[in-house]
């Protein structure tokens, strides 16, 4: 199955209805990817997990005062990624702990 | 899609929304979470006996995602399978080779090939490298049934072991005699060391195949009756040289073990239970090693090399991807 790197980034603004959306957002999140910035997830999803996650965030998000930015990488791209400080993006087959 | 090990016996695995939550135990008493993309995970595979909470069980399943339990020496126990189970076409899939004569038999020689091609070269790494298995190999080749195929297969093992019992002489003299393979009982400490190891392996293969989802019983080099893991014991050819021969070889080499280790019984050797445990430890250890896997280009442990070849050879029989046995250079 092909994957497609998914890099979900989320600013939602400072009040308390916001402050739950945003920890059930991280929450969601997590789930589907990997947590490498404060508000960066990146993620490898199949079409059709993307589009079970992409249902759920319709539902969370509320576009009047929440952004949610979404850019879908292929492996050329993710490939030419430059990172200083952290590791490079890259889709684990096995976790081992 | 990726499989999720927990092999620390202490370790929980709960769920929290979306994802997974494991809880390891560090050394100082506390306990540090991780976080899973459980969307992600395509199989988990629990050894030794870590905690999974009801709702992790549920949620798993819900997302389509087997659990296997193995014991923490790698044991296939069993497994929790969702209902939406891909079994079935493999299944099918791998009884259509059964009954398909030709292709079966190209399987077959590839597994035979690999075999003796690895038990080659373990005669060479031990300084025998003159012998007439290259020659088998290449017989193999040209062979037209399955049974003619056997019967090369039967030749090079009774070579090999006939060299083999040369690399012991030459290295221990009298200490360790090996004249051949004998089985059921065993009856030199050698040959007993030979059969424990691949009871081990064979455990190994068989929860690969579990994991890969195919049918243990059914299998092409090795006759299917009752009670035969025929799959199991397909797969494991191209392992018994370089993981279980090799093994023993090195605990003789490194004098891990020694003569006064074994007692007898009924004319059949078998280990005393310190000299068990040292084993075991050894094969871990072994397992635990890792090499560069020939086609997939990554290094991987042995123990993960034998499920792949499981899910290579799964993959091979649904969607015809070539299955190539392991052998190493």
């Amino acid at each position: 199955m092909t994957t497609l790197f998914y890099l979900i980034i989320y600013d939602l603004p400072d009040n308390k209805a916001a402050n739950k959306r945003r920890t059930r957002l991280h929450k969601m999140l997590s789930g589907y990817g990997k947590w490498t910035q404060y508000s960066v997830f990146e993620c490898f999803l199949t079409g059709m997990q993307f589009a079970r996650l992409q249902v759920q965030l319709d539902k969370l998000v509320k576009p009047q005062e929440d952004s949610v930015r979404i850019y879908v990488l292929d492996a050329g791209s993710v490939k030419r990624t430059l990172t200083y400080g952290s590791q490079k993006p890259r889709q684990e087959s096995a976790i081992v702990l | 899609m990726s499989v999720l090990y927990i092999t620390q016996p202490d370790a929980v695995l709960s769920k929290a929304y979306e994802a997974f939550n494991v809880a390891l135990k560090q050394e100082d008493g506390s306990w540090k979470k991780q976080a899973i993309p459980a969307q992600t995970v395509e199989q988990v595979v629990l050894m030794g006996n870590p905690q999974v909470t009801g709702d992790a069980f549920v949620y798993a399943l819900e997302l389509g995602m087997p659990i296997h339990y193995l014991s923490s020496f790698g044991k296939y126990l069993g497994s929790a399978l969702p209902g939406q189970s891909r079994n079935g076409a493999l299944r099918l899939a791998q009884y259509g080779r059964y009954h398909d004569p030709a292709k079966r038999l190209d399987l077959v020689k590839g597994i035979v090939m690999a075999k003796i091609h690895n038990q080659y070269l373990i005669l060479y790494r031990h300084g025998q490298s003159e012998n007439s298995l290259k020659l088998h190999q290449k017989l193999v080749l040209e062979q037209g049934t399955l049974d003619q195929v056997r019967g090369v297969e039967g030749l090079a093992a009774r070579d090999y072991f006939a060299h083999l019992g040369k690399v012991l002489t030459d290295k221990f003299g009298d200490t360790w005699k090996f004249e051949g393979r004998n089985r059921r009982p065993p009856t030199d400490p050698v040959n007993s060391l030979l059969s424990f190891a691949y009871g081990l392996l064979r455990s190994q293969v068989m929860a690969a195949v579990h994991l890969a989802g195919l049918d243990p019983y059914i299998g092409y080099l090795h006759e299917v009756h009752h009670g035969q893991p025929a799959l199991v014991l397909d797969l494991m050819e191209e392992f018994r040289a370089l993981v279980a021969d090799s093994v023993v070889l090195s605990m003789l080499n490194r004098k891990q073990l020694n003569p006064g280790d074994f007692h007898e019984s009924l004319g059949a050797y078998r280990l005393t239970d310190g000299a068990r445990k040292v084993f075991l430890q050894g094969f871990d250890q072994k397992l635990n090693d890792d090499f560069k896997h020939p086609v997939f280009e990554y290094r991987c442990t042995y123990r993960r090399g034998i499920e792949l070849q499981a899910r290579l050879l799964a993959r091979h029989l649904q969607e015809n991807v070539p299955y190539k046995p392991l052998v190493l250079r």
